[in-house]
């Protein structure tokens, strides 16, 4: 369902200076899985999903959803996918149920097909009684709730969640992973960018793991423990991101330059080394 | 950009131009802005409360300032009287107290009068009249003279003619130094002998003076709207784009599957109506203010407010409202927030404000190219409205004009508005905006194109109104192509270059097929049988007058013609065709290509041909305006028929080389018929033309656009 080929921007900075935010980037998300894009601050997530959307021009490389690129078709790519950015905001002085009935407008829903899946949405994700609210009196965990719902309501067959618990308490995050499986069971596509990693583990099918706009390792749990040897995401996170690149890059004057020895210097044992090989 | 692997290459799609939905999702998208917008307190109190309050107190202001001027000398406490000298001063006291007395003896019952005089020396009379002073100078003349026996003290009067207060004060000592001679010659009678007596006289000496030129109060009300439309605009205009940015609701507004240019056009609709309806409370309140205070003798030439006064403020106000929109959504759309949005408005607000001042000077006139400077030229327009002074062939210039940076500024918005550098201002510099693009593009963008426009617009007018029209026949005839090379043909190549546009489909450059081609060549032959057959039963008919002479321009511009043909024919003809070339090369070429890009031939057609008959309305009048709007409709029809510049380019040469080079010398003017057989055989070649290119040719489909050579 969504395609990413060999994806990079880089950005011309004032000064003459530029910054590779994503570099040569391929990966795929297939109907019904959740992808978790994991990295750290500036590790290039949010730049990758609004490449995917079309909001950002790719230096090199494209990205397509359901076969429409996102540089030729960016319509196409729009009305396919529910993109919840972090921080987004509402519009204040719009009741709940005006704001989602305006998006669904917006991307051609319907009014009456709007209107039920507004009270589906409403009845999921927990607002029927502040939908007639007017979105500046809404807490912060009922308006994240109500910009997943925004995402929703035209019923993209992707979902591009960019950390949407950021923020929230226990019970907003809890709706917040009911509504990702949710996503997941009616089979969409989905991407999820989170510092949340264990919420990560919870939910996601596939991980990739950024730094520095490249992707450093992918694929399951199961396969990422095997070739890491780190149990968890967080230990797998903290070897990759802060120390494997530097280290990596210290190995390699050495003449060392596989991800598996920089992971094995930096203190995880590797599938490799726990059998053996 | 690296080509996807097979099983990434995308689906292809052309999406059908569907107008009614563009337009209820412009309306959705109005309705939803302008809810939010009306729902903020601060538009409500920008909108009704400050116009309000405003223009009572500036009325009350102006009421006090032309009181005080016009009434100063009544407000005093005495009519002032000058005199010379100390003792003239008494001398003259002394008689008219004894007028007084006189007076009161003969009118006892009658209440003292409330007139009291108040004697000052003056050592320049004549200066101090003139300022205003004093209401009357009084200087004895050293000689007197003799009545009979009697002496005779003649008081010279200096006084303005205008003042009323001068001619009061004057009637009022003259009737009592006539009481005081009446009553000296009276006494006289009871006396042996009858001793002569002294008599008092005034010689009057009126002057009159040249009023000071006084700044127009009907040159300060466009400043007022000017502030007041910013006023109305000004709060929408941030809030729907910087504050859009700021709350974090742009991304996922321009995440939609809408068009930027749509969203942005949403907004400008927004930001226009809510301008407009301020403007109607600033009208609404200024004309009652205006009634109920008694002011608009003093605003209006005529003194009356007419209906037909009040349309025409209501079409300066839409003008000042689409002008301000577009000025203020293009300054807002690159703010990153609403503080840099407003530290970006205040510069704008200054500008604003010197053609406002600049309005006010007296000896500034909707005129030559004046008429063409933004802001400045509605500014006079509503003060010669006011006044009583527009013409209809200012206006439409500054109508056309306006309108047309209103375009260009919304196009400028438009690639501001959600521009990478902007949404994601983190990420990237200002300098992305202007970045050449890393790829080429079939056709010019329509904001670039109507930009290109904006800057043709201004620089064609001045060109052709002030240097152009100064030359000899010689040097018009050479600056003529030389001045279309430069407008019509170097400004959109430096865009397109700059753009990376492709010169073979940006500019419609194809082979046309032979049908095209021929069907160009005999349209032009015969066209003008048909469009000066048309003008002449216009001039006759439609015009009320039978025999109206024609405009002046238009007059005038036939004359060149018929100068320029008398004495440098071939260069007249090769003027002529360059100039055909060049208006092709434009508005057939570079305009037609944009905008057939992202419109249907309707739009296209008629966008480029009005565009085309804006040209001319400018240089040569309402009759050449209706003339060229027919004659950039059919030329655009060939291009859209054959996808090419060239047999338009044929037809308009043609069409130029027969208007200029030979009818102006069998044609002695424009409101004379052509022969019928003429316009007969005219018809039937035009006919044959159009058929030929109906037949001879196909329009490229939509796909073929979309994905050109």
């Amino acid at each position: 369902m969504i395609q990413v080929h060999r994806l990079s921007k880089r950005f011309y900075l004032p000064g003459g200076d530029s910054l590779l935010a994503v570099d040569d980037l391929s990966f795929e998300v297939s109907a019904g899985e959740v992808y978790g894009l994991l990295g750290p601050n500036g590790a290039g997530k949010t730049t990758t999903l609004r490449m995917i959307l079309g909001l950002l021009t790719p230096t090199s490389g494209q990205a397509a959803i359901a076969g429409f690129a996102s540089s030729d078709s960016p319509d196409e790519v729009k009305r396919r996918v529910g993109w919840v950015p972090a921080n987004a905001g509402l519009y204040q002085t719009l009741s709940v149920g005006e704001f989602l009935l305006f998006f669904a407008d917006l991307y051609g829903t319907s009014r009456q097909e709007a209107k039920a899946e507004l009270k589906h949405l409403a009845n999921l994700l927990r607002f029927d009684d502040f939908l007639h609210q007017r979105c500046n009196t809404l807490s912060t965990g009922q308006r994240q709730r109500v910009n997943l719902a925004r995402a929703l309501i035209h019923r993209p067959p992707v979902m591009l969640l960019d950390e949407p618990t950021l923020g929230l308490d226990v019970i907003s995050s809890q709706v917040v992973r009911e509504y990702i499986q949710h996503l997941r069971d009616q089979g969409k596509a989905v991407i999820l960018t989170t510092h949340h990693l264990d919420e990560a583990e919870r939910i996601c099918g596939r991980f990739g793991l950024l730094h520095r706009g490249r992707l450093v390792i992918e694929g399951t749990l199961t396969q990422l423990r095997e070739s890491t040897g780190c149990p968890t995401l967080v230990e797998m996170f903290l070897k990759l991101s802060e120390v494997g690149p530097a280290l990596r890059n210290d190995l390699a004057h050495a003449g060392v330059a596989s991800v598996e020895t920089a992971i094995q210097a930096a203190g995880c044992q590797s599938s490799r080394s726990k059998r053996g090989d | 950009m690296d080509p996807l692997p097979s099983r990434f290459v995308p689906i292809s799609v052309t999406q059908p131009r569907r107008w009614p939905t563009h337009v209820a999702r412009l309306s959705r998208l109005v309705r939803k802005e302008l809810s939010e917008i009306l729902r903020d307190r601060r538009t409500i109190l920008t909108l009704v409360l400050m116009p309000v309050l405003i223009y009572p107190l500036l009325a009350i202001a102006f009421q006090q300032h032309f009181l005080a001027s016009t009434l100063a000398l009544r407000k005093q406490p005495a009519y002032v009287i000058g005199l010379p000298s100390e003792q003239e001063s008494l001398i003259f006291q002394s008689q008219l107290e004894l007028g007084d007395n006189v007076y009161r003896q003969r009118n006892p019952d009658k209440p003292k009068q409330a007139l009291t005089i108040e004697p000052v020396l003056s050592t320049d009379i004549e200066r101090d009249v003139k300022d205003g002073r004093i209401h009357l100078g009084l200087r004895g003349l050293p000689r007197r003279g003799k009545v009979g026996q009697d002496e005779v003290v003649v008081f010279e009067a200096v006084y303005k003619e205008s003042l009323g207060a001068a001619q009061e004060v004057l009637e009022h000592i003259e009737r009592r130094l006539a009481m005081a001679n009446e009553f000296f010659l009276r006494s006289r009678l009871n006396v042996p002998g009858r001793p002569p007596v002294r008599l008092f006289r005034l010689r009057l000496v009126p002057k009159t003076y040249e009023a000071p030129q006084r700044v127009s109060l009907g040159a300060l009300i466009p400043l007022i709207l000017i502030l007041m439309t910013i006023t109305g605009a000004v709060y929408p205009a941030i809030d729907l784009t910087a504050g859009e940015r700021e709350r974090g609701t742009m991304e996922i507004l321009v995440a939609a599957p809408v068009p930027r240019l749509g969203l942005l056009f949403g907004k400008y609709v927004t930001v226009f109506t809510v301008a407009v309806i301020t403007a109607l409370v600033n009208l609404l309140t200024m004309l009652v203010t205006l009634i109920s205070s008694g002011m608009g003798a003093l605003v209006f030439a005529a003194g009356d407010i007419s209906f037909l006064v009040i349309i025409e403020i209501l079409g300066l106000l839409l003008l000042f409202a689409a002008f301000f929109s577009a000025a203020l959504l293009a300054i807002t759309s690159a703010a990153r927030s609403f503080k840099e949005a407003q530290a970006y408005i205040i510069p704008l607000m200054l500008l604003s404000l010197t053609p406002g001042v600049m309005g006010m000077l007296p000896g500034l006139k909707l005129e030559g190219s004046v008429r063409v400077i933004p802001l400045l030229n509605i500014v006079l327009l509503a003060r010669d409205l006011f006044e009583g002074q527009a013409t209809a062939a200012a206006a439409s210039v500054v109508v056309v004009s306006t309108l047309l940076y209103s375009i260009a500024i919304l196009a400028v918005a438009a690639r501001i508005f959600g521009a990478e550098s902007v949404l994601f201002s983190e990420q990237r510099s200002w300098s992305d905006l202007w970045r050449r693009p890393p790829e080429p593009s079939a056709n010019s963008t329509l904001a670039n194109a109507l930009l290109c426009l904006a800057l043709v617009f201004p620089t064609f007018f001045v060109l052709q109104g002030s240097l152009i029209r100064e030359m000899s026949i010689l040097g018009r005839l050479l600056a003529m192509p030389l001045g279309s090379a430069l407008l019509f043909g170097l400004f959109p190549i430096i865009f397109a270059w700059w753009n990376r546009v492709t010169w073979r489909s940006g500019f419609q450059l194809r082979r046309p097929g032979i049908g095209g081609a021929c069907g160009g060549v005999l349209l032009g032959l015969s066209l003008w049988t048909l469009v000066l057959q048309g003008l002449a039963l216009w001039t006759l008919f439609v015009i009320p007058k039978h025999g109206t002479p024609l405009p002046e321009e238009h007059a005038q511009l036939l004359q060149a013609f018929r100068d320029a043909r008398n004495q440098h024919l071939p260069i007249l003809l090769l003027a002529v065709v360059f100039q055909a070339i060049a208006e092709e090369w434009f508005f057939r070429g570079y305009l037609f290509a944009a905008l057939r890009s992202n419109s249907g031939p309707w739009l296209t057609i008629g966008g480029s041909a009005l565009l085309f008959g804006f040209f001319h309305l400018v240089s040569a009048g309402g009759l050449a305006f209706l003339s060229s709007t027919i004659l950039g409709a059919i030329l655009g029809w060939i291009a859209w028929r054959t996808s090419s510049v060239v047999p338009g380019m044929f037809l308009h040469a043609i069409h130029n080389v027969i208007l200029g080079g030979v009818l102006t010398g069998v044609n002695t003017g424009v409101q004379d018929l052509l022969p019928w057989t003429w316009v007969a055989l005219g018809a039937v070649v035009v006919a044959a033309g159009i058929a030929l290119v109906q037949l001879g040719s196909t329009p490229r489909s939509a796909e073929a656009e979309l994905h050109p050579e």
